[in-house]
This record gives structure tokens, sequence and C-alpha cells, in this order.
């Protein structure tokens, strides 16, 4: 089976990041339709085609854009979430830097529904190509009219920026990411007051992530019914899913919402190395909770994905066979959120601190049992109760580890070797 | 008006309070860290954790404002587990120095995990935490970051109230720490105040470090009497060494809210170390010797009674603005007992040089009780008194905490200490020696007022209550008892005053602007005069 490809349509194109490649396969097409609808028109469009954001959460993107109040006297703002930090997660890099443009356009539709004149793209520090790439694709936007001033003689004006970050994970959390654009260290607000209602500079502003904005030119193109006949009914629309770790063919797949997690790894990945059981897959990028191999057979979906306790969240699925060690990646989870706090929350600055020091003693072989339980404990603690998820995002596959592969832990812990 | 319940409890409260507000009208006290009143909400300690109805997760209650038919729960199992184990992990790093912590025994963090804590700790010795270097912010101020807990309390008070930003913090998770940013010292006036704010033992004032428990100390709340401001303050003593050991700010939201500047918080130690005036001294021909109280006032009372019935222009009496209203009105009544006898306020003229609202440019305590209760004792009077003085016209002069040297200038001093080596009689009432009773025929030790009961009138009309925290050194006396004193030489039954708040009494029958005002009246907030008195 092939992939479904709509985003991914051009990427093997020579070029395919320039403005004039665009426009050969009908680029900037959808902008100049949205131009003669009435925002709300694209709104309700999106909202309708079922598209939901494709940052982590899964929030619904036309309803996210409806909390803009539609008369604010302050200027609204858009900030394309192009910081892709989350380790297993590499899907919006190849948008950045093979087929910009049709980010952009998502961008200046979406702007133009929520009424907004400037748009900010966030991307992170360590994706030079990608941010030369937007940088470039944004100047011949201007060039071609469909940024600045009276857009394709329509009235609409918008400007935008690329806001380069300085490396931080967190920075990918919309508030830390708000507060990183303005110019300070990125640390997430607490919520409320919600970005809609005041986010960036104080004003009303939407944060989207990349793949979310990629897909608005081809619902406002296709029809927000086509859309949503693709997938599965609360599910709509293709999903690139990022394969990783002990798979014979990683890579991005662009497949339908709800495609089988088995399928995906066997019919698209190619299996694991030498046939390999597989140990456990973290479905969703690292801040989900594994799955152990018996759980595989299971619709990868927002809502499906999370009945079964984990998230779609990125959809990076990483792949881990039997040669994998769990207590390594257990301690190697907690050390990477440790080092990414940005530390406002106590069970989140130390919690993870904890974490990374208990599982490194059990895997070198200084643990003891009832560090389990602790781990198990702080786990629960760090969920639910912090500003951002940064500390569920821990919390979530290390207690999932624990629990699946407990075994494995108390038998590293009673053998007392590293 | 919402109407919420808490824990049951059903309250109608005001709008825009938040939940930790909203319980403690009900009597119930949600720990918390990094909420403060005075300071913008930032919900990072995670500490307020509550269960609100309707809400799956538990919510900060520092973030969650009361709406009408709000439920909150503090007391749910879910809700205690959560500040239960906020405390733990806010223990994993801490050092639990308590012991050696000055902070120990008013540490909102020890008292936390006495209600929540968990007893005991799982993470290990102290060979298991983290440990960093202790730092100073200011020549003042000290930073143990080990103690810290990451509330940024301080910086948010450098942000937003002195607007002054010297702090931020550095470093991200684990690593994250308070620090100065570069070229800065967390030296502003008003910087002391951190060390109040911080809920832990993180930021101490450097110069009583492991010098105070806080257990020792009696408190007395009073008024500051460096400035016209009069920010309310609590006066701590230490018995054990006999002296004032700190000054925090009290808060009153009419004069200072929950600040203090730092003249107000460490200048308490030059008026404790300066020379202390601590007997009677009287002039025996040209050597000083110790005199008894009671020499010492026949000696005054029986010059003034001379002048009472000699010539009452060549007598004057000085006081200050340093005064109390009670100093004052009773300088005012001695010198209308003494008939003509000119009562001046020998104010200098000096200015404190500030930079905040809190802090007046006038240093003295009673500006406006000089002008109400020593009424005739106006700029023009004080001039012609001291032409009169420099010219050698007066003879007989009582001064009462006033440095007469502080209000001339170059020339003048010399002239001023001719004519006092002159003059026929100077007596000197005073907590030290000042250049003034360098010249005295008698001095008498005074109380500071620190040692002392009596009211000051501050700079917006509002009468407030200062307080002996602690006795005057040797035999020294409060100036309003020596006054009195002195006045019973006079005139026995005018001035037999039983205690400072009896001469409130007086003034509020006899004073313009002070009806009605009495110690119960002025409390602990202070009272604002009637309107059209001097202000
Ligand atoms: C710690 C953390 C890191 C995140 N990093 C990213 C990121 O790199 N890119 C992204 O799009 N969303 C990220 N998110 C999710 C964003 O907060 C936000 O939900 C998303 O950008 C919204 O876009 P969407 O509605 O289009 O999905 C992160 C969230 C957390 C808690
Ligand atoms: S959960 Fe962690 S990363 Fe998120 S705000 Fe709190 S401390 Fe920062
Ligand atoms: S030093 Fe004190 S006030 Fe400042 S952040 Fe640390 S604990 Fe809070
Ligand atoms: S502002 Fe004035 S009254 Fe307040 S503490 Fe400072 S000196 Fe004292
Ligand atoms: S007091 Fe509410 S989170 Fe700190």
């Amino acid at each position: 089976m092939p992939e479904q490809r709509i985003i991914r349509n051009y990427v093997d194109r020579t070029n395919s990041y320039t403005v004039g490649s665009y426009l050969s396969s009908g680029g900037y097409s959808a902008l100049r339709k949205a131009l003669g609808m009435a925002p709300g028109e694209i709104t309700d469009a999106v909202k309708k085609s079922g598209l939901r954001g494709r940052g982590g959460a899964g929030f619904p993107a036309g309803i996210k854009w409806s909390f803009i109040p539609p008369d604010s006297k302050k200027p609204v703002y858009l900030c394309c979430n192009a910081d892709e930090s989350e380790p297993g997660s590499f899907k919006d890099r190849e948008i950045l830097e093979k087929d910009p443009h049709q980010m952009i356009e998502g961008i200046i539709i979406a702007c133009y529904a929520i009424r907004s004149h400037k748009a900010y793209i966030y991307i992170r520090g360590e994706m030079p190509y990608g941010a030369k790439r937007i940088q470039q694709a944004i100047e011949e936007a201007y060039e071609h009219g469909y940024l600045g001033k009276n857009i394709l003689l329509s009235g609409f004006d918008l400007d935008m920026k690329l806001y380069i970050g300085a490396g931080a994970y967190i920075c990918g959390e919309e508030t830390g990411l708000l507060e990183s654009i303005e110019g300070k260290k990125g640390e997430p607000r607490p919520k409320p007051p919600f970005p809609a209602q005041i986010g960036l500079f104080g004003c009303p502003t939407i944060v989207n992530n990349v793949e979310t904005l990629a897909c608005v030119p081809h619902i406002i193109n296709n029809g927000a019914d086509w859309f949503a006949s693709i997938g599965t009914p609360r599910n709509t629309g293709t999903k690139i899913f990022g394969l990783s770790g002990h798979v014979n063919k990683p890579g991005l797949y662009e497949l339908p919402l709800g495609i089988n997690l088995l399928e995906l790894i066997e019919e698209y990945g190619g299996g694991t190395p030498g046939g390999r059981k597989i140990k456990a897959v973290s479905p969703g990028g690292s801040s989900s909770a594994v799955f152990s191999a018996d759980e595989l057979d299971i619709a990868m979906d927002f809502d499906t994905v999370a009945a079964a306790g984990s998230m779609l969240g990125t959809a990076g699925v990483t792949v881990m066979d039997e040669t994998v060690s769990m207590i390594k990646v257990a301690q190697n989870l907690a050390h990477f959120y440790r080092d990414e706090s940005c530390g406002q929350c106590v069970q989140c600055r130390e919690g993870t601190w904890w974490l990374e020091k208990i599982l490194r003693e059990i895997d070198e072989g200084k643990g003891s049992i009832e560090h389990l339980d602790i781990i198990l404990d702080a786990c629960s603690q760090m969920r639910g109760t912090t500003i951002c998820a940064l500390a569920d995002g821990c919390a979530m596959p290390i207690e999932s580890i624990v629990r699946k592969f407990r075994d494995e832990f108390e038998e590293h812990i009673k053998m007392g070797h590293s | 008006m919402p109407k919420i319940t808490i824990d049951g409890i059903e309250l109608d409260v005001d709008d825009g309070l938040n939940v930790i507000q909203a319980a403690a009208v009900a009597g119930i006290e949600i720990p918390h860290f990094c909420y403060h009143p005075s300071l913008s909400v930032v919900a990072q300690c995670r500490q307020c954790l509550v269960e609100v109805e309707g809400v799956p997760k538990v919510l900060p209650a520092c973030n969650t404002t009361v709406r009408d038919g709000l439920v909150v729960k503090t007391d749910t199992e879910k809700a205690f587990e959560a500040r239960k184990a906020a405390v733990e992990f806010t223990l994993i790093n801490h050092p639990l120095d308590c012991p050696i912590c000055d902070k120990g025994g008013e540490c909102p963090l020890q008292m936390t995990t006495f209600t929540h804590g968990p007893g005991y700790s799982r993470v290990g010795g102290p060979e298991d935490k983290k440990v960093r270097q202790k730092s100073y912010l200011s020549d003042r101020i000290m930073y143990d970051a080990n103690r810290c807990i990451m509330c940024t309390r301080c910086v948010r008070f450098t942000d937003e109230v002195t607007k002054t930003h010297e702090l931020g913090t550095t470093g991200r998770g684990f690593r994250k720490k308070i620090s100065v940013f570069p070229g800065k010292t967390l030296d502003n006036e008003l910087a002391g105040n951190v060390i109040d704010i911080c809920p832990v033992g993180a930021l101490l004032p450097k110069d009583t470090l492991h010098d105070e428990r806080v257990w020792y100390m009696e408190f007395t709340d009073s008024v500051c009497s460096l400035c016209s401001t009069g920010c309310n303050i609590t006066v701590g003593v230490d018995p054990r060494k006999g002296e004032v050991s700190r000054i925090r700010p009290r808060i009153n939201e009419e004069v200072n809210g929950h600040w203090i500047c730092d003249r107000g918080r460490f200048d308490y130690k030059e008026i404790q170390e300066s020379t202390r005036l601590k007997d009677p001294i009287m002039k025996s021909d040209k050597d000083y010797e110790i005199a008894s109280w009671e020499n010492a006032i026949n000696g005054i009372g029986a010059r003034l009674s001379g002048m009472k019935s000699g010539d009452a222009s060549a007598c004057a009496i000085a006081g200050s603005a340093r005064l109390t209203n009670e100093e004052m009105f009773l300088v005012a009544k001695l010198s209308s007992t003494l008939g003509d006898c000119p009562a001046i306020c020998a104010t200098g003229t000096e200015k404190i040089e500030k930079k905040f609202d809190l802090v007046s440019n006038d240093p003295y305590p009673n500006s406006a009780g000089a002008r109400n209760l020593m009424a005739q004792a106006n700029g023009d009077y004080t001039k012609t008194t001291i032409d009169s003085l420099l010219a050698g016209r007066i003879d007989t002069l009582v001064v009462i905490e006033a440095d007469l040297f502080e209000m001339v200038s170059g020339q003048e001093k010399d002239a001023l200490s001719r004519a006092l080596e002159k003059i026929g009689f100077l007596a000197v009432i005073d907590y030290k020696l000042t250049e003034t009773a360098r010249y005295a025929h008698v001095i008498l030790p005074a109380a500071s007022s620190y040692e002392k009961d009596g009211t000051f009138t501050n700079d917006a009309g509002r009468v407030q209550k200062i307080k002996k925290a602690i006795s005057p050194p040797g035999k020294a006396k409060p100036g309003w008892e020596i006054l009195c004193m002195i006045g019973e030489k006079l005139d026995k039954a005018l001035f037999s005053y039983g205690s400072a708040s009896d001469v409130m009494d007086d003034i509020s029958l006899k004073t313009p602007g002070y009806g009605g005002m009495s110690y119960d009246g002025v409390g602990t907030v202070g009272k604002v005069i009637e309107h059209g008195a001097g202000r």
C-alpha cells in the first residue's frame, strides 16, 4: 500500500521548497480562494473538516480559532510552532525544509480567518537549514504579493517574521514560545488566561503546529467534506508518522489517521532488523506512555491511543526491540526531561531530578525495590499538578515503563549489576 | 458578591479574590510560597493545590479566582496528597538545616512541612542532595541557593515593586538559581524587603547571620521614626542581649503596605551604637558630674521658676520634629506656663535623597505634629528666636531632642557657639551627646524612639503609635516623662500625667484636629486627624 500523500506530495521534487515549484503544483490557489470568502466561513470550514492540532494535544483547530474575539481592539497574532524538539519527532522538519510555502499559505489563510496582521514562525535554533529555507520562502512570498500590504489586491495586510529559538524544548510549549518571542526566558505561563485571550504581548494569539497549518490550504482547495472523509469520523485527515528506532525502513509516512500501529511498523517500516521481537513502542513522541508488544494492534488516532492509556502526541513512533534495556530507556528519558524542565514547578524541577537520580542508581546496580514505588508515586504526583505538560510528558512514559516492565527492573535490582 | 463554598462553609466574598484569600476569610489556611498579596500571581510553586468541583485536576488556589457557585475542597484526600507531595518534592534538594538556619521558627516551608510533610525523607541523606555555593546579592543580603525554592518572590519584588530589575533567574530546571544581573547589586533603598518575603532562609541579612533565633525574641508593634512616612514596624528585641535586634515591616495598606526602606530596617544600629547618655549630668565649675535625677530636675526647675517671675523673653525652649505629639504638647504647655517664653521647633534643613514614593524626603517623623501642636513654633518665629539667641538676648534655654547646630550654617555656627558659651543656663535633653549638649549646664538622658511610648503625626496626617520595645539604657527616661518632671516644678497640677496616653487624652481636648484622638482609637493602624488641621 502506498502512502496517502497530501502534505508530502511534492517533497521529493527537485527545488520543492521554491515558490516556483510550489506554484507549478497549484500553490497559493487556496489563498486566492480564501480571500474571496468571509473570515468566518474559513473558520467554519476548518471546524467542519474536523482538523485536529498536530502539535500533540489534538485540539480542534477551527474551534481554537473561534476563541479569538472577532472584534478585538488589540492586535491579533498567530504563531506557527516550528520548535519540534520532542525526541522521536521529526515530521515538521521536512515541511520546513522541503515544502515551506505550503505552511506559509496555511498561515496566511489562518491569519485572514482570525483577522491577524502579524504572524510569527518560531523555529528551533538547531534547525538552521530549515530556518534558511523559511526565510527564503517568506521573502519569495513577499515578492509575489502573498505577504505585505493588500495581499492579492484583497485589502488584507499581513506581515510574517521568522523567529529563531535559542535551543530549549520548553519553548515548544505554546506559552513558553510566547515568552521566548517576547524576548524572555521560555517559561510557560499559568493558564488561565489562555493565549486566545491574552497571548503574545498581551494580545489574543493563536499558536498552531506546522503540520496543522500545512493542512489548511488543502482543506480550502478540496473542501471540508473531502478532508473529513479521510481517516475516522473524529480523527480526520492524514497524519505524518515519524517512524524510528528498530525498524528496517525508518522515516516519514503520511497515512490516514487510524492506521493500525502494527501495520505501520511491519508494512511501512519493514519490521525490525533481523526480525527481532519488539519489546516496546513509544507511539507519539517521547512524552507518550509506551506500549508493550501485546498492545500494538491498535488504531493510531487521537482517541483510540488515549483510551489505551497513551497519546498520539506528535505521532513520532519509536520502536524498541528486545535488545533494549527499559531501565536505560527510562533513565534516558528522565535525563532529557530533567535537563529541559524550565524549573518553575516543584513537581517538575525536583521530580525530574529525582527520577533521573533513582533510575541512574538502579541502572548502576544501586537500586532497591522500594525505589520502584517511589518512582510510581513521584510520577503520579507529577501528572496534572504543574503549569505545563512537560512534567506529565516525563511521568507518563516512565510510569508506563516501570509498570509494564517491572519484572525487568526487579530482576536488575536483585542481580545488583549495572 | 460571589457566593462560594469552601470545605462546606458557605460564604459571600468580594469579587476578584483568589481562593487563598477567600479561604482565609473562612479561617482556612492554604499553604503557599510563591503567592504574595503585593506581587503578581505566577502559580509556580504548586504548593496551594486544591480541588474545585467539576474540574478533574487539582488547581492552584492562588490562580483560581472566585466566581458565583464555586465549590472548593481543600480537605479531600486528593488535595491533601497533592500538597503533601509538593512538600516532599520541595524538600528533595532542600538542605533541611533548620537548626542552623536563621529562618527557623518563622519559616513558611518549615510550618508547611509540619502540617503537610511526610515526616521522613525518601531521598536519602545530605550526600544525596545537590550542593550549591552561597553568594551575596549585596553587601547586606546573603543568598543560599540550597535553601531557595524558586518561588521568585524576590525577583518579582525587584520587577514590580522597586522596578529596579536587579534580580533574575538563571539556568533551567534543577540548575536554576537567583542571580544578580551583571554589573548590578541588590542595593536599592527597599532591597531589604526581599528578606521578609523569602518564604525560606535563602535570603538573610548578613549582619545578623547565625545571630538570631526568633523564639527568643520579643516583638513590639511600633512606627519608624526615620522619616515622615511613618512606616509601621515591629521591633524585635532579644532579651538575652537586651538590645533591638531587628526591625521588620508591619502591614498597613494605608501607609507602607508590606514594605519599609533599608534605613528604617538597618539604621536602628546607629541609634543603638551611638554614644548613649545614661545619667543626668551637671556642670559644676568647669567639671561635669553625674547627678541624681532629683538634683538635675531641681536645678532646671529653680532656674525656670525664676524666669516665670522674671523676663520670659530671655528664655526659650527648643524642641524638634523628632519629638512625639505628646512631647510637643508638653513643650508648648511648658512655654505657656512660663508666660512669654517662646517654644521653637529647631528642625534641621537636611533632606533625604530618595528614589521611591514610600520614603519621604523629610527625615523627621513628626513634622505634621509640630505644625499642629507647636503652632506658635512657625518658621519666622523660630528665626527671630534664633536671632535673639545669637545676639545674646536669651539667657535661659532648654533644648529637647534638637541640635541647634543642625539649623545654622557656616559663620553662624561660630556665632552660635559663642552665644552658647556665654549663655546663663542651658539644659539639653537627648538620647545622645549632641553638639549643643557640649555647652549644657545640665544634660538629661532621654529614651530613643524604640524605648518610649508616644505618637507621631505622619505626612498624611495619620496619628500612629510608637511603643516602648525595650528599656532605655542606664537611667535614661522618655522625653514626655522628663518634661512632666520639669513642669511639675512649675505647676504640679498641670503636669501630673501618668502616661503618654494620658497626655494624648489631654491633646484631644485642646488641639484642633485631634478631637476624639486616644490610644485606643489610634489602634494598630493609626487614625487621621480632622480635615483642615495642618498635615
Ligand atoms: C513541553 C512541551 C513541548 C511542546 N513542543 C511542541 C513543539 O515543539 N511543537 C508543537 O507544535 N507543539 C508543541 N507543544 C504543544 C504546544 O503547546 C501546542 O499545544 C501546540 O503548538 C498547538 O498547536 P496545534 O493546536 O496545532 O496542535 C509542546 C507542548 C509541551 C508541553
Ligand atoms: S511543568 Fe516543568 S517545564 Fe512546565 S512550567 Fe512547570 S517546571 Fe516548567
Ligand atoms: S531566594 Fe527566597 S524569595 Fe527568592 S526565589 Fe528563592 S525562595 Fe523565593
Ligand atoms: S520610608 Fe521612612 S518611615 Fe518608612 S522605613 Fe523608611 S525611613 Fe522609616
Ligand atoms: S502559591 Fe499557588 S502555586 Fe505558589
